[in-house]
């Protein structure tokens, strides 16, 4: 890393340390997971000789690949269905001003405050009353809900940060107001859509607590089955499972930033959106 | 004369309610004929936007009617106007190529690719941009930028291109460039274009025919030269150039009508006055008042010279008059003009006859 010595933030004492302290908590752990997950030894902690054995019995293992696919469904369906709540969600709120609008907006960013558990207890406690069995169903339906505000966030920023003018043009243009949509508004507001969807998908795939409650049998996913694992204690095959989602969340990320970039859009890109404005919006 | 393109009629328009309501316009009427270059010409605020907006069709008007080519269109949304806009901002769509940019009203007015491909290299070429169509607006300059909006505004021959502030964006030389290729855009298309500006000097230089506008209203209605040389409104007359304002008593002298300024000075008006004798404000341009002796008599206004201001092509001359009132008069440079008299030295002001313009307030 080149510092800049004009940077006064350098100047502190200690700061190096801090920073560094902070990346160590940070990432080690992770990188020895990565590296025990390749040990030998059937004792996690203790480092006898590198091995994929583990890896071949997590792919070996039925429960374990049933409780990722239910993972994968639940994620996918949730991501698909809330990212669609989401983004009509944020074209509602950015058509005009509306009595309630602030309200709103606050309703749709709470439960990114409101205690997990609270949301847990409550969604089993809503599932019992409608006398709705627990199982993968009731797991959806609780991720496509608490994605949605997550889902919100990026896509509201992206179409706050649009100029209307442009949908006016279009319209100026000749454009109804679909094809205004179609044509300008969906492949501006695309980055936040993608970006969106992404935290989506991770976030479901990453709960824990609302799914451990509302999971009936059968409907185990990735994260509350290597609960159950740990409660043995930390093996190696736990290590592989974790490394394992770590290699397809970050796959999530690439892919998605991937086909951002793929779609050769230069203009799209926040960056470059704005610095146009500036170059042609003032007096040069 | 032929039906106008745009006929405006009783327009209003309130933003907001209560004690926040604003007037943006008020009893707009228009009529703006074919294949004018229309300017609406005001200080900020004044509506220019608003009226711009309501012929666009992005804003609905409180009261009044808009018609196009004698059909009414005031209810019509924008993409149903045969009328296209250049956005202040330009608003060309980041995500498109240039002749994608071109092409986009075609593409929505259902053009064949070829026909379509045709006009927007033929849009480009009017815009002197040829080959610049694969390129994104975030490689373009503010004057490509323009011109990319000029052109997509133009491609499918809207009856009546708006344009708000087109040229504000833009640095002087570039603004003088834009300025002859947009009157020349508007002589070889012969599209109706209605301007906007709070450019004086802009509308004068550019436009068939200026409306000026103040607090939502429009002032008066003429040619770059009625607006100058005949302002009927005390703010017409000060928003358009420089004037020298005097106040004084309407008589009517054998003569005709005369401009009495205390006891002895009486300056003759225009034939033609109709206005009822009292207490009127009269204007002169700088350009069109004389220095002349002082001892010239009852003519002229007595006056002392204040300050020379020697700026090339002509000479300001910052004068007092008898009650102390300032008075500015411009003097052409020519070879062999006689030298001014120094500061201080009192001097008279001759107004010829058709100079003084009387004011409405
Ligand atoms: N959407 C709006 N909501 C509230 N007030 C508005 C709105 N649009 C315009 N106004 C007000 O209406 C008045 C006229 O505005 P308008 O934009 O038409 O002025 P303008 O002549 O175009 O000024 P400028 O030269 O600064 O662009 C202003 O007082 C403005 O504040
Ligand atoms: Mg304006």
């Amino acid at each position: 890393m080149r510092v800049d010595p004009a940077n006064r933030l350098w100047r502190y004492p200690g700061i190096r340390l801090a920073a560094l302290l902070f990346f160590a908590f940070l990432y080690l752990p992770i990188l020895v997971l990565i590296a025990l997950s390749f040990n030998a030894n059937d004792q996690a902690t203790i480092w006898t000789g590198f091995s994929g054995q583990w890896y071949g019995v997590v792919l070996g293992n039925d429960d374990i690949l049933r409780a990722a696919r239910n993972s994968l469904v639940v994620a996918t369906i949730a991501t698909l269905v809330a990212t669609l709540a989401a983004t009509l969600a944020a074209l509602g709120m950015a058509t005009g001003r509306f009595a309630g609008q602030s309200l709103i907006q606050g309703l749709i960013a709470l439960p990114l405050v409101v205690p997990e558990i609270v949301t847990a207890v409550a969604t089993l406690l809503l599932f019992a009353l409608i006398g709705l069995p627990l199982g993968l169903t009731t797991v959806i339906i609780a991720h496509t809900v608490f994605c949605v505000p997550f889902a919100y966030l990026p896509i509201r920023a992206r179409l706050e940060g649009m100029d209307r003018t442009l949908t006016e043009a279009a319209g100026d243009l000749y454009a109804n107001p679909w094809q205004s949509f179609r044509r300008v508004t969906l492949p501006l507001l695309w980055p936040g859509v993608l970006s969106g969807a992404m935290l989506a998908f991770i976030i479901s795939l990453d709960d824990f607590v609302i799914t451990y409650f509302v999971a009936g049998a059968g409907a185990t996913t990735l994260p509350v089955y290597i609960f159950g694992m740990i409660r043995i204690g930390i093996t190696p095959e736990v290590n592989a499972i974790s490394a394992l989602m770590l290699v397809v969340s970050i796959a999530v990320v690439s892919l998605s930033y991937l086909t951002a970039r793929l779609r050769q859009d230069p203009s799209t890109s926040p960056a470059t959106l704005t610095g146009h404005e500036t170059r042609t919006g003032e007096p040069t | 004369m032929a039906a106008a393109a745009i006929d405006l009629a009783g327009l209003a328009k309130t933003f907001g309610s209560g004690e926040e309501a604003v007037r943006a316009l008020d009893q707009v009427s228009l009529a703006i004929r074919p294949n004018e270059f229309f300017t609406l010409l005001g200080p900020s605020g004044c509506g220019k936007t608003t009226l711009l907006r309501l012929i666009g069709g992005f804003e609905q008007p409180d009261a009044g009617e808009i018609r196009l080519d004698g059909q009414p269109i005031t209810d019509l949304p924008p993409h149903r106007r045969p009328v296209n806009t250049v956005f202040q901002s330009y608003a060309l769509f980041p995500h498109l190529s240039v002749a994608d940019n071109v092409g986009f009203g075609l593409d929505m007015l259902g053009w064949a690719t070829q026909q379509k491909r045709r006009r927007v290299a033929d849009m480009l070429t009017l815009v002197r941009l040829e080959g610049y169509g694969g390129r994104r607006p975030s490689q373009l300059s503010g004057g490509q930028a323009q011109r990319v909006a000029l052109a997509r505004a133009l491609a499918a021959s809207p009856k009546v291109l708006l344009l708000d502030e087109p040229l504000s964006a833009l640095d002087l030389k570039l603004r003088k460039e834009m300025q002859s290729e947009l009157k020349r855009l508007q002589t070889e298309t012969g599209i109706t274009f209605v301007f906007v500006t709070h450019d004086q000097s802009e509308a004068l230089s550019m436009s068939d025919r200026i409306a000026v506008m103040q607090h939502g209203r429009v002032l008066q209605v003429g040619s770059p030269r009625e607006i100058y040389e005949t302002p009927r409104h005390r703010f017409v007359a000060d928003f358009i150039g420089e004037i020298n304002l005097l106040e004084g008593e309407l008589v009517q002298a054998p003569g005709g009508a005369a401009l009495q300024l205390g006891e002895q000075i009486r300056l003759g008006l225009p034939p033609g006055v109709t206005r009822a004798p009292g207490r009127v404000t009269a204007a002169v341009r700088p350009e069109r008042a004389q220095l002349v002796a002082a001892s010239h008599g009852n003519g002229a206004l007595p006056a002392r010279i204040d300050q020379v201001v020697y700026a090339g092509t002509d000479t300001t001359v910052l004068l007092s008059l008898a009650g102390g009132q300032p008075f500015r008069l411009r003097i052409q440079n020519r070879t062999g003009a006689a030298e001014l008299p120094a500061p201080g030295a009192p001097v008279g002001i001759e107004i010829p006859p058709g100079s003084l313009q009387l004011l409405e307030d």
